[in-house]
């Protein structure tokens, strides 16, 4: 009894220790995101600054990857070929906690960004994923309505005029 | 025969959508870098003659069709090496620049320029037909209503004693 006691209070010091240990790492490397900026950006048209707020590191780098949106099958963007691939893969300073770079996002929908985290002498901190989303431009989705649209009514216009004449000729 | 009309003028239509895509086209003979969209594109070197500090190195690419900034960014360096890495999303030309900055002053110590050639293509033809299709389908369905719109029409007029030759 004292046995199976024993193993198990062992068991949950484990347990505990490896969550604490995942909930110190997550910590080790908070990232704060300008979303409430990207929320307006409109894709392949504006040059937008993503601002990382890093609240454990003052000074080191960040080595940035950043993925473009999934291929979606109903929803094709302008830009096809680029969905799905890698976007960016490349070094950024950090200074005074921040890091930023400019960017004009190819595509609308949601990008997946790796973070790997160094000080300033180059050792390894902690890796972190962030997720960006980027609205479609909304004078695009006017337009498209509008096409749409005009080509209903000439499909409309189309079914209704041939089918007028075809009751006529088959009056006569 | 009907048939083989219709045909030609699918062909047609999809050749013409496959010209627009290549209107602003690109000249890579020039090019210092060659670079494919859809794939990534590193643009590495070295600052030679810029002393043992570390510098800072600044990165940025400009679409040359519109002057758009595309992507700008900084580093650091301690031999005055660098290396970044990004895909030009769209098949036209870029220019590249990377400049040495002194950290301390803010000044520019060296900068190298570079013309990135970026090989455009087609949309697949999956999205093509797609487009298409979903294109067809909202004129037929307009067609459809348009069709039972005028069927409803007569059928009110003949209801009130005419006679229905609608079939």
């Amino acid at each position: 009894m004292t046995k199976w006691l024993s193993v198990g209070f062992a068991a949950f010091l484990i347990f505990g220790a490896v969550l604490a240990t995942s909930a110190a790492a997550k910590d080790a490397a908070t990232i704060e995101l300008n979303e409430g900026v990207l929320v307006a950006v409109r894709p392949d048209l504006d040059t937008s600054t993503v601002e990382l707020s890093f609240q454990d590191v003052t000074n080191g780098s960040v080595h940035i990857q950043l993925s473009s949106p999934e291929t979606k099958f109903f929803s094709p963007t302008d830009f096809p070929w680029v969905e799905g691939t890698p976007l960016i893969d490349s070094t950024v300073s950090i200074e005074n906690g921040k890091a930023s770079f400019d960017y004009m996002f190819p595509i609308r929908g949601e990008y997946a960004m790796t973070l790997d985290l160094m000080d300033d002498t180059g050792k390894a901190i902690g890796t972190q994923e962030l997720k960006i989303n980027i609205h479609e431009n909304p004078k695009e989705v006017r337009n498209a309505i509008i096409f749409i649209g005009l080509l209903a009514i000439f499909g409309l216009l189309c079914g209704w005029v041939f089918s007028k004449r075809r009751m006529r000729l088959d009056a006569v | 025969m009907r048939f083989n009309r219709v045909a030609g003028l699918v062909l047609i239509l999809m050749l013409m959508m496959q010209a627009s895509v290549f209107a602003h086209g690109s000249d890579e003979s020039e090019a210092d870098i060659h670079a494919r969209v859809g794939e990534l594109a590193y643009v590495e070197g070295k600052f030679d003659q810029i002393g043992s500090n570390p510098v800072a190195v600044k990165f940025k690419a400009v679409r040359l069709e519109d002057g758009a900034d595309i992507l700008s960014m900084e580093s650091s360096s301690v031999d005055g090496t660098y290396k970044f890495g990004m895909q030009f999303f769209d098949g036209a030309e870029h220019e590249v620049t990377v400049e040495a900055v002194d950290p301390a002053n803010g000044s520019v110590i060296a900068e190298q320029k570079y013309i990135v050639g970026v090989q455009a293509f087609n949309p697949p033809a999956g999205v093509k037909f797609k487009a298409f299709v979903f294109l067809l389908a909202v004129i037929a369905i307009g067609m459809t209503a348009g069709v039972g719109i005028s069927k409803l029409g007569k059928r009110t007029r003949y209801a009130k004693g005419g006679n229905l030759s609608v079939k």
